[in-house]
C-alpha cells in the first residue's frame, strides 16, 4: 500500500526546506530504472518483492518490452527521516525545524544518447542528480555526456556504483580489487565534476566523497545498497566511537591492524584496508555462505549481523536467499534517502544558486527574487520543460517546476512561449489553469495548487505552448531560459500516408508528435514532403512509432534516414556580382566570402547573435576573427530566419538611399540563405559583401518588389562563382570495446568514412574508448553493422557535432562526385528544375 | 507557362517563324472558322466587334481582322496581351472600344463570363488520327477499361471522329461534353447532378455522364492534346485517375496523375495558417461571380482572426507582388487554368499563391480537404459542389503548433478578456510631441515600426548642405550612355 497520502504531500509542499528534486542519470543500462524502484517500492507503490523487475517508472509499453526507458518519468514520494539522521543535516536552508517528512520529487531519465534531450529536460526541473554508474563497466561516454550537463544546469550530484551483485557474482573480484575499481570510478567522476565545475562558483565544491556518504554502493536488481554512512552508524554503537569519525576511516588509505589494534595510512602484510576488512567482508563472507549453500554459516552470519528475515523467506536458499537477505539487511530504499535528503540541495538551497541561470530579466525584479528566495507568496514563475501525452488524445500536461509563487486550478496565468518578448504580444496567452496535477509515474493525483519549489502538471495550457515556456501572473515577467540541449535533430525521414486520402491526420499526428517530444522536430517542407527529424536512429524509431499507433493511427510510409546539408563557399566570389532588378533601373553588386572558421559556430552556439550589442559584438569579432572594425559595424543582418549563420555585411561608400533599401535588402537575403541555390538547403558559413548599389532616384521604382527578387539572384551569383560546397553533419561517436574487437571497429568506420581521432584504454580494465567522427549520412544501420563485426562487443554512441565540408564542387557534373549527385538527387526529391543551377540565370552584364 | 515570373524577356527574344505568316487564307478560313465568326455577328447584329487573340497566334491577327473586316463591312477590333490568362474573355478590354461582342480565339478555359456575348473560336492543332488510334491501343490493352475521353479544346474539331474510332475498340469509353452555353446553364443546375441514376459531373466547362452504380474512381481519364493549364487542372480535380495523355501529332501516350502536387500543395495549407495578413489576388476581372467570391473570402480570413487585403494588379508578376512584402500568402481568384501555380513553373515567387478552395481549407472548419482539388471558386460559392455554411460569424481561437516553424500557430479572433491581467484602463498616457503611444497590435503601425526606413523624419531639421546641381546620366536603364563607351573602349 501507499503509505502516503496526497494530503499529507500537499502539507509537505509548503515546508519547502524539506522538498529534495532530484533526477536519476546515467549512460544507458546501468540500472537507473531499477535502482528507482528501490525507493519506488520504500514509498509503498510497489511490493518490496518486486523492487527491480517492475521498473515501475518505465510507463510505456515499449519501454517495458525493450527493457530501455525512452521518456523520463516523474514521480513524488514522502518519507519520514529518522531523529539521528535528522541531526546530521547541519544547514538550515535543508530541513524545517521539526518537520521529519521529506517529499522526494523524483525523474528517472533515460541513458540512451538519443534521448538525452529528456534528461535536459528534467535537469532543468531538479537540483540534485543520483548519477548512477555500473561498477563493472566503470565511467562510461554518456555518464560524462549527463553530469556535465548537470554541472551546467548547477544540479549537485551523488554517486551511486550500482550492479555490486555482477562484481561478486560474475566477475569474482577480489575485496582489493573492488576497492580499487569504486576508488577509480570515484576519482574519474571527480575528475569530470573538477574539469566542468568551478570550485569557487556559487555552489562551491561539488566532488562526491565516499567518507562523506556521498556515494552509495550497491544493487539496484537485488534491492540493496549502502553508503559508508549505513556501516558507520552499525560499527558506532558496536565500538562507541562517533559515526562521523568512523566514515573518515571506513574510507580511502586507511588500514586497521587487528592485532595491535593500530590505524596506519600504509599497507604492510600485517593489517587490511579498514573499507574491506568493515564493509566489504561482512559481504563477501555473507554471498559466499548463501552462493555456496553454506547452511550453517549463513545462519551464523544472519545472527551476527542482526538480520531477521520473514517467515516465508527462510525457506529460500541460493540467489533467492542472497536477495532477500541482502535487501533486508541494507535496504537501497534507505540508503538512497539518506543520501539525497542528506547531500541533495533543498529548493531552498538550490534556487539562491540557480536563480541567475534560470532568468532571463533583470536580477532584481520581483520574478527573479521570488526565484531566488523560492518565496511562494512572489508573483508566480512556473517553467514547463516538457508535455506529457494524457489518455485524452491529443491532450497534454504541461510538466514543470514552480520556482517562485504559487499555481492553481482555475488560476489566471501569462503563459509565455519561447518568443515572447516583454511588452509584446507575440507567443503570450493569457489563460486559466483548469487543473493542477501530481505526477506519479503512470499515475497522476489532482491537487489543489502548488507551492515555489515544486514539481507538477498543469492541464490547459497545453495548446499553447509548442514545447516549453514559462507560466507567470507577473505581467512584466520574463522568459525562463530555454534549455540547451547536448543533442540536435540531424536525421530524418519523410512519411507519408499508405491511404493518400489520410493526409489531414498524418499532419494531426505530427503536430501532436512534435509536443511529445523535446527533440524532435516535425516539418512540412515547401516541396510537400513531411519530415520527421530525430537525434538518432533509435529516436527516430519511436517517435515514427508513437506517431502511426499514437497520434495519426494509420498506416504509413517512410522513406529511408536522410540527413540535409548545407551550402557554402571555399573561396571569395571570382567576380564582382552584378544583378539588376526587372525594370534594369537598380544594380547590386556584391561578393560572398566564406566565413571564417569558428565563427559559424559561435553564431550558432549563440556567442555571436544578433541581439547582441554592436559594440561588443564588434570588439568580438574584431579580436578573434580579423574583422575589420567599420565593417564588424555593418553587419545587416544573419540568415536564414534572422539568426543563422551567415551574415550581410554593407561595405559600400557613400551610397544614397541606402539606408531605405536595407529591408528589401534583408528580406531577399533572409529568402535566399533560406533556400540555397544549389539544392534549396539552408546555406552555412557565407559572408556577403554589398559593395556597391546603383539605384533609381524614383522610391517608386525601387522599392521591395524591384530589390527582394534582385538581392536573391545576386546573391546566387555569388555562390555560384565563390566555388560552392556542401557541408554535411558529423556525429562525434564514441565507442567502447575490449581491445579484441577495435581491429573491426576500424573496419567499419573505414567503410563509412569515418576518421579515428582518439583510442585509448580506460584505465584499469581491459575496455578500450576509441572517438571517431562519422558523417551522419553513414550512419544508418551502423550499431548493427559494428555489432556484427566485433562479435556484439562494441557499443557505439553517437552525437551530433560539427557540420563538415565535403570535398568536391557540386557543380561539377561528374556522377562519381558525391556533393554532384546530393545536388542532384535533392533537386529531384524536392521536385525543383532537374539540372545544375545556371549561373547566367542570375548574373547580369552590364 | 509560368504567366507570373516571365518577365518578357523571352517575347523579345523570341524568334518568329517566317513561313509561319505565310499561311494562305484558306488555311485561315478553315483554322479561325471566319465564315462561322461573320454568320454569328451577322445574326447577332453587333456593330462593334472585339477578335481577342493570345500571345502565340497573334501573328495572324491582322490577316484575320482583315478579312473579316471585308466580309462584314466594318472594322473589328484585335485584343492582345490579355490581362489575365489568355484563356479567359478580357471583357474589361472590350468595355473599353465599348465593343458588343467579343471573339476568342485559341485555347480557352471556358470559364462563364456574364457581361458580354462571347463566340469562341477554338482553332485547330494537327491531329494524326490513326496514330491516336494505335497510340492509345498500344497503351491501354483492356478494351473493357472504364475510359473518360477529354481533350484540349484545339482538338475539338476531331473529338467526334476520335470518340467514334476509339469507341469500337473501347466499349466502355464516355466522352466528355463542353459545355458551351455553360454561362447560361450554370445559374440553373450547377455541379454533379444524379437524375435517373446517371451521374453527371462538370469540370473545367466540360461535362461527363456516368452510368448509373458506378463511380468516378473506377474511371481513367484519355487525354488528347498537348500539355497545358487545362490538362494541369483537371490532374488536381481527378488526381486519384490516371491520365493517358495523347500527343495529337504522333500518338505518343505519356501517364499522368495528380496525386504528388495535391498531396505537395498540403505545405500551402500550414502556410495559410500561419500567415498574419492574406492578399487576395485578383486575377480576373471577368468570371462570372468573382465579386461574391471575394466577399466570401475576405469573410473567411476575418472570422479566422487574419486580416484581408484586396489587390489589383493588373496582370500580377513576380516584382508586383513582391512589392507587397508584408504579405504572408495570397490566394488568387482567377479562372480554374490560372489560379494554379507551382513552384516549378514559378520559382522566383518571394510569397506563395493558393487557390481560394485551398484557403477555405485551411481556415475553415466545415471545409475538408479531399484528394480532389477544386480550383474552380464558383464550386464554393452557394449552390457550387463544395459549398459549405460558415456556421458562425467568429471562429474561436485556436492554438496549435505550426509544421513549418514550429512555433504556435493561430486561428481565430481572440476575445478580449474582460479583466486583462495587465489592465490599466483609465490611465492617462503623457505624450510627447505627436508620437502614437499605443499602436494598435498586429495593424499597419506595428510593421511600419518593424522597418529600419520609416521614411523621411519631419521632426530631423540637420540642414543638409545643397550641393550643385550637375549633369546626370542619359540613356536608358540597360545600358546608360556612359556604359556604352567604357564597354568600347
Amino acid at each position: 500500500m501507499v503509505n502516503f497520502t496526497v494530503e499529507e504531500i500537499r502539507e509537505l509542499m509548503d515546508k519547502k526546506k524539506n522538498i529534495r528534486n532530484m533526477s536519476v542519470i546515467a549512460h544507458v543500462d546501468h540500472g537507473k530504472s531499477t535502482l528507482t524502484d528501490s525507493l519506488v517500492s520504500k514509498a509503498g507503490i510497489i511490493a518490496s518483492s518486486r523492487a527491480g523487475e517492475t521498473r515501475f517508472t518505465d510507463t510505456r509499453k515499449d519501454e517495458q518490452e525493450r527493457c530501455i526507458t525512452i521518456k523520463s518519468t516523474a514521480i513524488s514520494m514522502y518519507f519520514r527521516l529518522s531523529d539521528e539522521n535528522l541531526a546530521l543535516i547541519t544547514n538550515k536552508d535543508q530541513k524545517e525545524e521539526g518537520e521529519s517528512g521529506f517529499l522526494i520529487n523524483l525523474i528517472d531519465s533515460p541513458g540512451h544518447v538519443d534521448f538525452s534531450s529528456e534528461v535536459t529536460a528534467a535537469l532543468r526541473v531538479t537540483d540534485g542528480a543520483l548519477v548512477v554508474v555500473d561498477c563493472v563497466s566503470g565511467v562510461c561516454v554518456q555518464t560524462e555526456t549527463v553530469l556535465r550537463q548537470a554541472i551546467a544546469e548547477r544540479i549537485k550530484p551523488v554517486l551511486f556504483m550500482n550492479k555490486m551483485d555482477r562484481a561478486l557474482l560474475e566477475l569474482q573480484l577480489e575485496q582489493e580489487e573492488l576497492y580499487q575499481t569504486f576508488q577509480r570510478i570515484v576519482e574519474n567522476v571527480n575528475v569530470i565534476i573538477a574539469t566542468y565545475n568551478d570550485d569557487t562558483g556559487p555552489m562551491g565544491e561539488m566532488r562526491v566523497d565516499p567518507s562523506k556518504g556521498s556515494v552509495g554502493f550497491g544493487s539496484g536488481l537485488h534491492g540493496w545498497a549502502f553508503s559508508v554512512k549505513e556501516f558507520a552508524d552499525i560499527y558506532a554503537s558496536l565500538f562507541k566511537v562517533p559515526a562521523q569519525k568512523l566514515m573518515n576511516k571506513l574510507w580511502g588509505e586507511n588500514f586497521f591492524n587487528k592485532k595491535t589494534k593500530k590505524w596506519s595510512a600504509t599497507k604492510s602484510s600485517d593489517n587490511e584496508r579498514a573499507f574491506n576488512t568493515y564493509i566489504l567482508d561482512p559481504i563477501f563472507k555473507l554471498f559466499d555462505a548463501i552462493m555456496n549453500f553454506k547452511k550453517d554459516e549463513t545462519e551464523k552470519l544472519l545472527n551476527t549481523l542482526q538480520i531477521k528475515l520473514p517467515v516465508e523467506d527462510r525457506e529460500k536458499e541460493g540467489k533467492p536467499l542472497l536477495k532477500v537477505v541482502m535487501r533486508t539487511w541494507l535496504p537501497a530504499g534507505d540508503t538512497l534517502f539518506h543520501m539525497i535528503t542528506i547531500h541533495l540541495p533543498s529548493p531552498v538551497t538550490a534556487q539562491k544558486y540557480r536563480a541567475e541561470m534560470l532568468y532571463e530579466g533583470p536580477s532584481d525584479d520581483a520574478c527573479c527574487s521570488g526565484i531566488k528566495n523560492c518565496d511562494a507568496e512572489a508573483p508566480l514563475m512556473m517553467y514547463v520543460s516538457k508535455m506529457v501525452p494524457t489518455t485524452d488524445k491529443g491532450r497534454f500536461y504541461a510538466f514543470g517546476r514552480v520556482f517562485s509563487g504559487k499555481v492553481g486550478s482555475g488560476q489566471k496565468v501569462r503563459i509565455m512561449g519561447p518568443n515572447y518578448v516583454p511588452g509584446k504580444k507575440e507567443d503570450l496567452y493569457e489563460k486559466s489553469i483548469q487543473r493542477t496535477i501530481l505526477m506519479m509515474g503512470r499515475f497522476i493525483e489532482a491537487i489543489e495548487d502548488v507551492p515555489a519549489g515544486n514539481i507538477c502538471g498543469l492541464v490547459g495550457v497545453d495548446q499553447y505552448l509548442v514545447k516549453t515556456g514559462t507560466i507567470t501572473t507577473n505581467k512584466d515577467a520574463h522568459n525562463m531560459k530555454v534549455m540547451k540541449f547536448s543533442v540536435s535533430p540531424v536525421v530524418r525521414v519523410a512519411v507519408e500516408p499508405k491511404n493518400p486520402s489520410d493526409l489531414p491526420k498524418l499532419v494531426e499526428g505530427l503536430k501532436r508528435l512534435s509536443k511529445s517530444d523535446p527533440m524532435v522536430q516535425c516539418i512540412i517542407e515547401e516541396s510537400g514532403e513531411h519530415i520527421v527529424a530525430g537525434a538518432g536512429e533509435l529516436h527516430l524509431e519511436i517517435c515514427l512509432k508513437d506517431l502511426e499507433e499514437d497520434h495519426a493511427c494509420i498506416p504509413l510510409k517512410k522513406t529511408d534516414p536522410v540527413v540535409s546539408y548545407r551550402e557554402t563557399v571555399s573561396c571569395e566570389s571570382t567576380e564582382l556580382c552584378l544583378s539588376k532588378s526587372p525594370n534594369k533601373h537598380n544594380r547590386l553588386y556584391m561578393k560572398a566570402v566564406p566565413m571564417p572558421d569558428g565563427l559559424a559556430d559561435d553564431i550558432e552556439n549563440g556567442k555571436v547573435t544578433p541581439r547582441d550589442d554592436p559594440k561588443s559584438r564588434k570588439t568580438y569579432l574584431c579580436d578573434t576573427y580579423n574583422f575589420d572594425a567599420t565593417d564588424a559595424m555593418k553587419i545587416w543582418t544573419f540568415g536564414p530566419e534572422s539568426t543563422g549563420a551567415n551574415i550581410m555585411v554593407d561595405v559600400t561608400k557613400g551610397v544614397q538611399y541606402l539606408n531605405e533599401i536595407k529591408d528589401s535588402c534583408v528580406a531577399g537575403f533572409q529568402w535566399a540563405t533560406k533556400e540555397g541555390v544549389l539544392c534549396d538547403e539552408n546555406m552555412r558559413s557565407v559572408r556577403f559583401n554589398l559593395h556597391d548599389v546603383t539605384l533609381h532616384a524614383d522610391a517608386i521604382h525601387r522599392g521591395g518588389g524591384q530589390i527582394i527578387p534582385t538581392t536573391r539572384r545576386v546573391l546566387y551569383a555569388c555562390v555560384l562563382t565563390a566555388d560552392p560546397r556542401l557541408q554535411e553533419p558529423v556525429y562525434l561517436c564514441e565507442i567502447q570495446c575490449p581491445e579484441a574487437a577495435v581491429g573491426g571497429i576500424y573496419g567499419v568506420l573505414n567503410r563509412r568514412r569515418g576518421v579515428v581521432f582518439e583510442e585509448m584504454q580506460v584505465t584499469g580494465t581491459p575496455m578500450f574508448i576509441v572517438k571517431a567522427h562519422l558523417p551522419v549520412n553513414e550512419s544508418f544501420g551502423f550499431t548493427a553493422d559494428l555489432r556484427s563485426n566485433t562479435g556484439g562487443q562494441a557499443f557505439p554512441q553517437c552525437v551530433f557535432d560539427h557540420w563538415q565540408e565535403m570535398p568536391g564542387n557540386p557543380m561539377e557534373p561528374n556522377v562519381s562526385s558525391k556533393p554532384y549527385n546530393i545536388v542532384m538527387e535533392t533537386r529531384k526529391r524536392k521536385g525543383l528544375k532537374e539540372g545544375l543551377p545556371d549561373l547566367t540565370n542570375y548574373l547580369d552584364k552590364l | 507557362m509560368a504567366t507570373l515570373t516571365n518577365s518578357g524577356t523571352a517575347c523579345l527574344e523570341r524568334t518568329l517563324d517566317i513561313e509561319a505568316l505565310a499561311k494562305d487564307t484558306n488555311d485561315l478560313e478553315v483554322n479561325y472558322e471566319i465564315q462561322r465568326c461573320v454568320s454569328w455577328i451577322k445574326a447577332g447584329n453587333f456593330k462593334k466587334v472585339c477578335l481577342q487573340f493570345p500571345d502565340e497566334l497573334l501573328v495572324d491577327a491582322p490577316a484575320v481582322a482583315r478579312i473579316l473586316t471585308e466580309l462584314l463591312g466594318f472594322r473589328v477590333y484585335i485584343l492582345g496581351d490579355t490581362t489575365y490568362g489568355s484563356c479567359c474573355v478580357d471583357e474589361v478590354a472590350a468595355e473599353h472600344i465599348g465593343a458588343d461582342a467579343v471573339i476568342h480565339f485559341g485555347r480557352t478555359c471556358l470559364s462563364p463570363s456574364k457581361r458580354i456575348p462571347v463566340l469562341y473560336v477554338f482553332t485547330r492543332i494537327f491531329v494524326d488520327l490513326s496514330a491516336v488510334h494505335s497510340g492509345l491501343l498500344k497503351a491501354v490493352d483492356d478494351s473493357m477499361k472504364k475510359l473518360i475521353f477529354v481533350y484540349d479544346i484545339r482538338c475539338h474539331y476531331v473529338a467526334d471522329s476520335v470518340v467514334t474510332k476509339l469507341q469500337e475498340y473501347f466499349s466502355q469509353l464516355l466522352s466528355a461534353e463542353l459545355l458551351l452555353n455553360y454561362c447560361d446553364t450554370i445559374s440553373s443546375e450547377k455541379g454533379d447532378s444524379h437524375l435517373d441514376g446517371v451521374t453527371t459531373i462538370t469540370f473545367n466547362g466540360r461535362s461527363v455522364n456516368l452510368p448509373s452504380e458506378s463511380s468516378i474512381k473506377d474511371y481513367q481519364f484519355v487525354y488528347l492534346g498537348t500539355s497545358s493549364p487545362t490538362l494541369t487542372s483537371m490532374l488536381l480535380r481527378f488526381s486519384e485517375n490516371t491520365f493517358y495523355c495523347i500527343d495529337p501529332s504522333d500518338g505518343s501516350v505519356e501517364c499522368a496523375s495528380g496525386m504528388r502536387t495535391v498531396m505537395s500543395r498540403n505545405a500551402k495549407l500550414e502556410m495559410a495558417k500561419d500567415a498574419d495578413i492574406i492578399g487576395i489576388l485578383v486575377g480576373t476581372l471577368g468570371v462570372a461571380d468573382y465579386r461574391d467570391v471575394i466577399v466570401r473570402l475576405k469573410h473567411i480570413i476575418k472570422s479566422a482572426g487574419k486580416r484581408s487585403y484586396t489587390f489589383v494588379v493588373g496582370k500580377p508578376n513576380e516584382p508586383k507582388l513582391a512589392n507587397i512584402a508584408e504579405v504572408d500568402i495570397f490566394v488568387y481568384v482567377s479562372c480554374p487554368e490560372t489560379a494554379i501555380v507551382e513552384r516549378l513553373t514559378d520559382p522566383a515567387l518571394y510569397k506563395k499563391l493558393i487557390t481560394p478552395w485551398e484557403l477555405e481549407v485551411a481556415l475553415l472548419e466545415e471545409q475538408e480537404w479531399s484528394l480532389q482539388f477544386e480550383s474552380d471558386f464558383r464550386e464554393l460559392l452557394p449552390g457550387g459542389v463544395r459549398h459549405v455554411e460558415m456556421t458562425s460569424a467568429l471562429q474561436e481561437e485556436t492554438v496549435n503548433v505550426s509544421l513549418l516553424t514550429n512555433k504556435t500557430q493561430r486561428l481565430g479572433v481572440r476575445y478580449v478578456a474582460e479583466d486583462p491581467l495587465d489592465s490599466k484602463s483609465g490611465a492617462v498616457v503623457l505624450q510627447n510631441g505627436l508620437a502614437i503611444a499605443e499602436l494598435h497590435v498586429g495593424g499597419g503601425g506595428e510593421i511600419l515600426q518593424g522597418r529600419t526606413w520609416q521614411g523621411l523624419d519631419s521632426s530631423v531639421t540637420a540642414p543638409v548642405p545643397v550641393g550643385h546641381v550637375v549633369e546626370g546620366r542619359a540613356g536608358i536603364a540597360s545600358i546608360y550612355v556612359d556604359e556604352n563607351k567604357s564597354n568600347t573602349s
